[in-house]
């Protein structure tokens, strides 16, 4: 007889497994593979991200643009790598809070948890701004005042998010696939104008500055490339389809904004003009080779890309404030979930109405809706830069916790740490000597407050204290020898 | 329940003998043989054994055996315990020793009063057994399969099924009376929903359910589908305790 055989026959008792995983009553193991992916890839926006991402590099990058992008694809597979090592071991909700929480400690983790938090609703709102911006021009010719359109888009981002897991998942899909599939086609077609890139026509000074700056703001382009993680439990094959959505998006999305940059050098040369001047490179392509209507559908399928990026930030952000409302660290409401839709409705409420709150106030007293962009960028880049710094740290620390460390993993982890760590203090110290000083004053005065009623709320309950780094538990029906 | 790793370098190895030249890796068809001595390993070590542990008991490079661990881990063959540190053996791994036809003879009286059920009801209609903790299909309706019998596997508490047999324990528990039937609905879903009934023996045991997968809409009022139904199980009753 086999040790396995005896095993089965008479299994070994394992005392003190729970009898419920901390995050029943999410629909386990339900969304495919497909789905999972679609989640990272909506929240990353690629193809919403063709139409400011190269442009914005361009501007400070100058001829180190293709560079740039091609460091902040590397820098964004450093953080994967590093996300990896924990999405292959735990199904989680709360993403990089329960990662840093698990490896560093719950007051590494509030850090995170709070910076991601910051990531995920500064860029729904600058993605629900986006869509409203780019739906600005056909509403008015609908007649839809310019007040009521950013109301009228914030409803689908509260509606689809509470349909269950699989179904905003393929929403997602669904339009960002649809945004995807006309940008490339596009792409091709404008490629096939102006022929192959004229490399040695092109300035390729390369600074220092530039080229750092450059890759940080090309890091924009990617971030949300994680949130597959936020789906951890609800995935099905979890250790395996999460941690290919992590990878597979930043490839893809890597691609494609090579190839948007090529193109669009490729083409504003054959113009005349720099890329870096352009306000609406996109736009601007399409009036100078497209035919007069290509501009409108442009607009729908850029804004369809960012209100799928919308909601899947809402999923996300969602899940992470269901895991604190489980931990106790948030209010208990916060981890109720919905018996029927099996997804935390109270959370995802909650998600939404931060999202949506800000813009629709700022267009209600009439801001400028473009500088507002900008200024949620900014705080959701540096939201996001600080996770995955301290994501990278994490990594090692958790391999060695559990017993399993990696050579490889420890030293790309360790790069990541490095260099995001870096690119974090160049892109906040760049931003306060430029326009933007109170824009990275408000993040780090947000960062901090976050930080403080969250270390204050581990102070005073032992119980969130010792819950925090929650996640889907094996219980006692799941093993051999489990008492049930 | 008898099965071995017949093949003899892996009983070699698995009594200490070094690994080949050129070990294989997890993409080979060598994998399944390694997968299977992982099991063996963490059912020889007991809960909480390592990958390393793993890695060193069977000469099988880290790497390989992180993958390894990880993919056994997504089907629940191995579990990772609560502190993340180590594996033990998932309630799945029964399922590997289990005899392999398992289900309880079904009388000709029985297959009969199925079949003019599933004329009269125009839906997919299975008979389950309950064995221990396991949900065993013992008749599945041939013209309208199970939309994911996996899951009766994987997941019971999920299913129609496994809905059914943990509120029929709770209530004997508790002493009330026992659910007449449970629900599998999900909302919005394109894919059917499923009714559980049960059928139970003379101790009032849960010996079996029957199954019924429809479109989310007729399962939305059930009673319709239950009067036909019940007739059919208390029938059933008879025939099958």
């Amino acid at each position: 007889m086999t040790a396995l055989q005896r095993a089965i026959a008479h299994p070994v008792s394992v005392p003190g497994m729970r009898s419920t995983s901390p995050v029943a009553g999410l629909d386990r193991r339900s969304v495919g593979a497909w789905d999972v992916l679609g989640q990272s890839v909506a929240a990353a926006a690629p193809a919403a991200a063709t139409t400011t991402v190269p442009v914005l590099v361009a501007t400070s990058a100058g001829g180190a643009t293709l560079p740039a992008v091609v460091a902040a694809t590397l820098l964004a597979l450093l953080v994967s790598v590093a996300v990896n090592v924990f999405t292959r071991r735990m199904a989680a909700t709360g993403s990089l809070y329960t990662f840093v929480s698990r490896a560093l400690g719950a007051r590494a983790g509030v850090v995170a948890g709070v910076a991601i938090l910051l990531g995920y609703s500064f860029i729904a709102m600058f993605a629900l701004t986006g869509a409203a911006s780019y739906l600005g021009p056909l509403a008015e010719e609908l007649g839809i005042a310019g007040v009521v359109l950013l109301p009228v888009l914030a409803l689908p981002v509260l509606v689809v998010p509470l349909w269950g897991a699989r179904r905003t998942a393929r929403v997602a899909v669904v339009m960002e696939g649809a945004s995807l599939l006309l940008i490339v086609v596009l792409g091709v077609a404008l490629l096939m104008r102006t022929g192959p890139p004229d490399w040695g026509g092109m300035t390729h000074t390369v600074t220092a500055p530039g080229m750092v700056v450059g890759t940080v703001l090309a890091l924009t382009g990617f971030v949300g490339f994680e949130s597959a993680s936020t789906l951890g439990v609800e995935a099905r094959r979890t250790f395996t389809t999460v941690p290919r959505a992590v990878t597979w998006t930043v490839v893809v999305s890597g691609v494609i904004y090579v190839g948007a940059v090529t193109l669009q050098l490729t083409a504003f040369q054959a113009l005349g003009r720099d890329l870096g001047s352009s306000t609406s490179p996109v736009n601007e392509l399409s009036a100078a080779f497209g035919p007069p209507w290509l501009a409108g559908v442009l607009d729908v399928a850029i804004a369809l890309s960012f209100l799928a990026c919308a909601i899947a930030s809402a999923v996300a952000m969602a899940r992470i404030l269901f895991a604190m409302g489980r931990e106790l660290v948030l209010p208990e409401w916060f981890g109720h979930v919905n018996r029927v839709r099996q997804v935390p409705t109270v959370a995802t409420r909650v998600a939404v109405a931060l999202i949506a709150g800000p813009p629709v106030l700022a267009a209600a007293v009439g801001l400028d809706l473009q500088a507002l962009m900008g200024v949620f960028i900014v705080l959701a880049a540096a939201g996001f830069l600080t996770a995955y710094a301290l994501v990278c740290f994490a990594a090692p620390a958790f391999a060695r916790q559990i017993g399993e460390p990696h050579p490889w993993t420890t030293v790309l982890s360790w790069s990541g740490a490095v260099l995001i760590s870096a690119s974090l203090v160049t892109f906040l110290v760049l931003q306060v000597m430029t326009a933007h000083a109170a824009t990275a004053w408000a993040f780090v005065v947000l960062l901090a407050a976050g930080t403080g009623l969250g270390w204050l709320r581990l102070a005073r309950s032992p119980v969130a204290r010792d819950r925090v780094g929650m996640y889907d538990e094996p219980t006692s029906q799941d093993i051999l020898g489990g008492d049930s | 329940m008898s099965f071995s790793f017949g093949h003899p370098d892996v009983v070699a190895r698995l009594n200490g003998a070094p690994a080949p030249e050129g070990s294989i890796n997890a993409r080979q068809p060598g994998a399944i043989l390694h997968a299977l001595q992982i099991l063996e390993c963490v059912a020889r070590r007991g809960p909480g054994t390592t990958a390393s542990e793993i890695s060193t008991d069977l000469r099988v490079s880290r790497a390989t055996t992180y993958r390894l661990v990880r993919l056994l881990a997504d089907d629940e063959y191995l579990v990772r315990m609560p502190d993340l540190r180590g594996f033990t053996l998932g309630r799945r791994v029964a399922e590997l020793a289990a005899p392999a036809a398992p289900a309880p003879h079904l009388s000709r009286a029985a297959r009969i009063a199925l079949a003019v059920l599933r004329d009269r009801v125009r839906a997919g209609v299975h008979l389950v057994h309950y064995s221990g903790t396991r949900i065993i299909v013992t008749d599945e309706d041939t013209d309208i399969p199970l939309t994911d019998p996996h899951r009766l596997l994987t997941d019971p508490g999920s299913t129609a099924a496994g809905r059914l047999a943990a509120a029929w324990e709770e209530a004997q528990r508790e002493g009330r009376r026992p659910p007449t039937h449970a629900q599998q609905v999900r909302h919005g879903s394109p894919k059917r929903g499923c009714l559980a009934l049960p059928v139970p023996d003379d101790a009032g045991h849960l010996v079996a359910a029957l199954l019924v997968e429809a479109p989310p809409a007729r399962l939305a009022d059930p009673e319709e589908l239950m009067s036909i139904l019940l007739s059919g199980v208390s029938e059933l009753t008879l025939l099958l305790t």
